[in-house]
């Protein structure tokens, strides 16, 4: 086990540092500097502003300067863009909002998707069976922006029961956090479904129904722990896939969170912020990702613990790329 | 062999329906010139905002000039076809007076298009990475397979949509970088980070292809790896690459739209799906909501998406019965 945390743990801090490496560079490398839209043609100001953020060093030195920075005090530097800011800052600001809205999205997610699952297996090959299943098909296909769109048609402007943007009061937190969970609480069902049954079929299930157990508690307390391990290590890219679909859906309902600064700050060549954001998501989705792993090893004992993950893992993509 | 897996593949439920409408957007995408619709971006703010209905008007010069600027041969055909006929507002307008209609037939050139591209990109990628690996020594296949597990845990996502807004947001956007290039960039980029599935998937199978009777016999007869890889083993993967080529699709279109929604796809006056939706969005701030413009893009995205994955799913389940889900 310590082995296995050791290894996973290496594995990540290598990610990381490839990834802070690739993003510094390339966005250096890009035509295009944070200056550029700024007013003033001057040259000489232009120079200034350079030294000051130290941008004019040669590329290595920079890189330098800002690992140590990093490995030192944690410091991210200043915003390029939002003077007077540290990244620091704006992601203790803004993270919190992010949270929020993601953890809420993943525990609706779970609930629904879980209970749906466990309703339509229960009730196999019955028209609810299918009803939920086609459901899940249409939550999986749908964008999280379109289930966003209708909501906010239906629900905020034809009768007017929840606010359409903003952040704060539980109200405003509704429909960005539905629309958010709809596609995973669609693939947990499916996986969770198709799971249960497999189980279902085993013989120890056959002896809890001969010793007499309701159906309610062989589904619950004997068939759902076996059955959960593919939708934990569906968590993974789900958690991923949160986390990216949170940019579109911070966007459509005007939130302060993460998503927001990270694409504005990629447009206007904001490095800084770019690549404290970058880091913060590689760090949460390594985090979640041994989370995963763990509780995988909790589950089933009998899981391998190498990298690779257990044979589960090959129905299902660890990474939520697309899933937005 | 191919009839009946295509009656097991028939008896799957969805399976047809899904198949149908795929083939209907496919088609209509093909025909997207030759259709009796206006041009996809002429501008007439004497129709902006219009809900859907059904009128025959005037094809004009503005919409003859669109066309033939874009598809010459199509220009032609649809002049031959349908003369001055024109169906307008099927679909309803936009704020700027543009057909609906037609801009979602013109965008699943676009959607489709990205999908099918990035979709090839990610399955030449991950075949070869995958079959390289399978028929590697154990140290090379484990150092292979050891650098996907890692890749796995890269957030490409965020590392793409950086590259993509920066090369959007420098100067170089005024510049060079015409609209085909973005679009092959966008492709190059969403197909390298979806490979990895493939890469594991197609691993997988050539390793216990590789432990067959025919593929030792062919060994034993002095067949080289490379014989053995393309005409032994390749063959035998192809119902698994088009299983996995159906799921990769619908999952890049998404992020297609995803990205266009973000603003860093691709670029109007070209329409996606994704551009369209994005559109619709935006007008549902203001006063006096369009309903329409949000949702038949959401409509057409929905149906294109959810029939290939009901469509991957058949096939799976056809190819390999054991695989058999309820």
């Amino acid at each position: 086990m310590i082995r296995f945390l050791a290894r996973r743990l290496l594995a990540s801090l290598v990610v990381l540092a490839v990834v802070v490496t690739t993003c510094f560079f390339l966005m250096r490398l890009m035509p295009g500097g944070p200056f550029d839209l700024e007013q003033s043609p001057d040259p000489v100001i232009r120079a200034n502003l350079l030294a000051a953020y130290d941008l004019d060093a040669p590329m290595h030195e920079q890189f330098a300067r800002y690992v140590e920075g990093l490995l030192r005090r944690g410091d991210l530097g200043p915003s390029l863009r939002y003077r007077d800011y540290d990244v620091s800052e704006i992601l203790a600001e803004s993270l919190p909002v992010s949270l929020v809205l993601g953890g809420s999205a993943l525990v609706l997610a779970l609930v629904f998707g879980l209970g749906a699952g466990a309703l339509a297996a229960a009730r196999r090959g019955s028209a609810i069976d299918t009803a939920i299943m086609s459901l899940a098909g249409l939550g999986l296909a749908l964008p999280s922006f379109v289930v966003a769109g209708v909501l906010v048609l239906l629900f905020a402007f034809h009768w007017q029961l929840f606010p359409v943007v903003g952040f704060g009061s539980p109200a405003q937190l509704v429909l960005p956090a539905v629309s958010l969970a709809m596609p995973f609480a669609a693939t947990i069902a499916r996986l969770f479904r198709a799971g249960l049954l497999e189980v279902l079929a085993e013989d120890w299930i056959r002896t809890a129904r001969a010793k007499g157990r309701s159906p309610l508690a062989v589904l619950w307390i004997h068939a759902a722990r076996p059955a959960s391990i593919p939708v934990v290590s569906y968590l993974g890219p789900a958690i991923a896939g949160v986390l990216s679909g949170s940019l579109v859906i911070e966007s459509i309902f005007a939130i302060p969170g993460v998503g927001t600064h990270f694409v504005e700050s990629a447009l206007n060549a904001d490095y800084n912020l770019a690549l404290g954001v970058v880091i913060v998501y590689t760090v949460l989705l390594t985090v979640a990702n041994l989370a995963v792993d763990l509780a995988y090893n909790l589950i089933d004992p009998r899981m391998d613990d190498g990298l690779g993950g257990g044979a589960a893992d090959e129905a299902v993509p660890r990474r939520g790329v697309a899933a937005p | 062999m191919s009839a009946s897996l295509f009656q097991r593949l028939a008896a799957r439920p969805g399976s047809i329906p899904a198949l149908t409408v795929l083939a209907l957007v496919a088609l209509t995408a093909l025909a997207a010139p030759l259709l009796p619709l206006p041009a996809p971006d002429a501008m007439r703010p004497a129709l902006a905002s219009r809900p859907p209905s059904v009128s025959w008007t005037e094809w004009t010069d503005l919409d003859q000039q669109h066309l033939e600027e874009t598809h010459p041969a199509g220009a032609w055909a649809r002049q031959a076809l349908f003369g001055k006929h024109s169906l307008s507002g099927l679909a309803g307008t936009d704020d700027l007076g543009r057909d609906l209609a037609s801009r979602l037939v013109w965008g699943a050139r676009i959607s489709l298009l990205v999908g099918m591209a990035a979709t090839l990109v990610a399955m030449i990628i991950g075949v070869s990475w995958g079959l390289v690996a399978g028929l590697s020594s154990r140290r090379m296949d484990g150092a292979m397979m050891r650098l996907v597990d890692i890749a796995y845990a890269v957030p490409f996502l965020f590392v793409v949509i950086l590259l993509i807004a920066m090369l959007r947001g420098g100067p170089s956007a005024e510049q060079g970088m015409a609209g085909p290039d973005r679009l092959v960039l966008m492709f190059v980029a969403i197909g390298a980070i979806s490979w990895l599935t493939m890469a594991r998937v197609v691993r997988g199978q050539v390793l216990s292809l590789r432990r067959s009777e025919y593929v030792v016999a062919a060994r034993a007869l002095g067949a080289t790896t490379g014989r053995i890889a393309r005409s032994h083993i390749l063959p035998n993967l192809y119902g698994l690459i088009v299983v996995y080529l159906t799921l990769t699709v619908p999952r890049v279109m998404l992020f297609e739209a995803f990205l266009s929604y973000l603003g860093l796809g691709v670029e109007p006056p070209g329409v996606s799906w994704g551009i369209l939706a994005s559109e619709g969005m935006a007008t549902l701030t203001a006063v006096g909501t369009s309903w329409w413009l949000v949702v038949f893009p959401g409509l057409a995205l929905t149906l294109t998406l959810g029939s290939l994955n009901a469509l991957g799913d058949a096939l799976r389940d056809a190819l390999d019965p054991r695989l058999t889900r309820g």
